[in-house]
């Protein structure tokens, strides 16, 4: 199992609500693509900050590729993270100022996956599969397009090898040609990198790209009660 | 990693950055001048006389005497006689002597008399002898040597002749106008009460005393008298005087033998510690720069911090995204806190290098219009101490805004 929840409740400490997360029994099995739906505002990227340790869980317990997220410090937690998890969200997945090279070495340097191989050689194929412009890689990311911005992230979530990718509504803002030509290029890489996906979205346009399709409202027993 | 992210996180946003930067370095800039003005009133202050050993002058306060005999402030109680001076001045422990006598002016300024050896051996600051920008020291019965400040403001130069004034007013109802003086010199600048001093010869002043016609007609009469034909221009009474000695071991046991002296009431005064006496009723000046300084530090020091929660505020997807990708906290607290470093460094190097090219520019005019030598050299050992200070501050008043930063990042819903 790459992922394992257990009796989680969770409630934001300035909430009115109860409990924003209430999980009875969740498992995600690893090299699986799954595709999770619901509205806005849900409570999907909260689950999601919970799986990856952002943030802890008021009871219950959380297991990823078999480790106890419960028992890490925070410290192990950020090394965990910067080790297993790729992310990909919505917007602001790339530093700004840097260029898309420089954003792809920032996130290796915190990941001990890299320290061995060539990272130069990685980051410029990762590039060239996923069709950046070569001339692009060193200009600031604020220069290009979202388009070449979300796919820049695909590169970026890839570079340690993820064992589970996490996606948080990252083609919201891209029109439907790149959405297609996003979620192919992403789907692939998963494939070949035997990566688990865990991709949320409220877009039920994209089930098809997915072998598992999931509603959060039958995972999340709080989402029901509002 | 985090230097390079630094780095290129500030170039990003220069704009503010170098706001900032400016700011910091006007505080900065306020705060070591406004301490080195200070720490150089006190020098300038503390160095009016340095080489004189002792003051003598008539039984009085040891400030009083100071203030008249040196700051050329205040009026003397009472003289001292002629024939104490010509004792005093034998003694053998004695290098030298200056006698001075005061209690005419011109214009405001005092005129002091005294003799040319005060040229020679009265020494201000760092044992620094008094200089000439014009002319000599007197020679003649009538010659006048004006301290560069009396020169600049009344306009004088070498070859004018003046009217001196009896008392020490500005305006004053008897001028010994029967008796010119001409300017034979004028000292260089110095930052100490010389500078407003008009100096004469003792026999000079008594001339301007006379009240017999016919002894003022036989003076001024015989053009360019020299000072060794008056010699029989004795005068009775000095003011006081300044005592050079041969080895500074004497000086307790001359001082005792002085106040203790059998024929006239007479004080001695040993300068430097008088001086310091006098510097301490001056308290609430230093303290008051003191103040000022500490004010414009935390003032900075709030300035630093609201720009800093401003930009984390600005990158706060920056910052959560650095996390995503596994920063540590402690990473994001070092991130602020280099940010913070870098900004205070290159605000403290603007700060000198802007410090190096105004102070020689503002030496003069301080000097001739405030009277004050201020060394152009910012870096002293307590200016050192400042900078540290200040950086150290800076590293913690920045502590605030990196553990925002670091909980920003914790909270924050992606």
């Amino acid at each position: 199992m790459t992922i394992q929840l257990k009796n989680i409740e969770f409630s934001y400490s300035n909430s009115l609500q109860k409990n924003v997360i209430s999980v009875d029994d969740w498992s995600v099995a690893s090299g699986e693509k799954l595709f999770i739906y619901g509205p806005s505002g849900c409570g999907k990227s909260t689950l999601l900050n919970l799986v990856c340790g952002i943030i802890r869980p008021s009871l219950g317990s959380i297991s990823v590729l078999g480790q106890s997220l419960n028992k890490m410090s925070n410290r192990e937690l950020d090394r965990f993270r910067a080790n297993n998890i790729g992310y990909i969200f919505q917007q602001f997945n790339l530093i700004n100022y840097l260029s898309a090279i420089e954003n792809i070495t920032l996130a290796s340097q915190f990941s001990l996956a890299n320290k061995t191989i060539n990272i130069d050689h990685k980051i410029t194929s990762l590039l060239e599969t996923l069709k950046v412009n070569s001339e692009d890689w060193s200009r600031p990311v604020n220069t290009l397009s979202i388009g070449q911005q979300q796919r820049i992230a695909i590169a970026r979530a890839f570079i340690n090898n993820p064992k589970l990718l996490i996606a948080d509504e990252p083609t919201s803002s891209l029109d439907e040609p790149s959405r297609d030509n996003f979620m192919s290029q992403l789907t692939t890489l998963c494939e070949e990198n035997q990566t688990t996906l865990l991709f949320v979205s409220h877009d039920t346009r994209l089930k098809h790209h997915f072998n598992l399709v999931q509603k959060f409202t039958d995972i999340n027993n709080a989402a029901g009660k509002h | 990693m985090l230097i390079n992210l630094a780095y290129k996180s500030l170039l990003h946003r220069k704009g503010s950055i170098i706001l900032t930067i400016i700011t910091i370095s006007v505080s900065i800039i306020v705060m070591l001048a406004v301490d080195h003005i200070r720490q150089q009133a006190k020098l300038s202050f503390s160095s009016s006389v340095s080489g004189v050993d002792l003051i003598v002058g008539t039984r009085t306060g040891s400030l009083n005497l100071l203030l008249y005999s040196v700051f050329r402030t205040g009026t003397p109680t009472n003289n001292i006689s002629w024939t104490s001076y010509e004792r005093i001045s034998q003694k053998p422990t004695i290098n030298h002597a200056i006698p001075i006598s005061l209690g005419d002016s011109h214009q405001g300024y005092r005129v002091m008399g005294t003799t040319a050896n005060y040229f020679e051996y009265f020494t201000y600051s760092n044992k620094q002898q008094l200089a000439f920008a014009q002319g000599h020291k007197f020679e003649h019965i009538f010659d006048l040597v004006l301290g560069a400040k009396v020169a600049k403001t009344l306009g004088y130069q070498l070859g004018d002749s003046i009217i001196l004034s009896h008392g020490i007013g500005r305006t004053s109802f008897k001028n010994h106008d029967s008796i010119r003086f001409n300017v034979v010199g004028i000292l260089a600048a110095t930052g100490t009460p010389v500078d407003q001093t008009l100096h004469t010869s003792l026999q000079g002043l008594e001339a301007a005393h006379l009240t017999k016609p016919a002894d003022i007609k036989r003076l001024t009469q015989t053009a360019e008298l020299t000072l060794s034909q008056v010699d029989d221009l004795k005068p009775k009474s000095i003011t006081a005087i300044m005592l050079m000695l041969k080895s500074k071991m004497a000086v307790f046991t001359l001082q005792r033998e002085i106040n203790t002296d059998k024929q006239e009431p007479l004080s001695a005064i040993l300068p430097g510690v008088a001086l310091s006496e006098l510097w301490q009723t001056m308290a609430v000046f230093d303290n008051t720069l003191h103040f000022i300084t500490i004010l414009v530090i935390i003032s900075s020091l709030i300035g630093l911090n609201a720009i800093l929660l401003a930009s984390i505020r600005e990158r706060i997807h920056e910052i959560t995204l650095l996390r995503m990708v596994g920063a540590s906290a402690g990473f994001i607290f070092l991130l602020i806190e280099l940010e913070a470093i870098v900004i205070v460094l290159l605000s403290t190097t603007i700060a000198l290098v802007a410090l190096s090219f105004l102070l020689p520019i503002s030496q003069t005019y301080v000097l001739n219009h405030y009277g004050i030598l201020i060394d152009s050299n910012i870096i002293s050992k307590t200016n050192i101490e400042l900078m540290f200070y200040f950086f150290i501050f800076t590293v913690i008043a920045a502590i605030p805004s990196a553990l925002s930063a670091y909980k920003g990042a914790r909270n924050s819903h992606v």
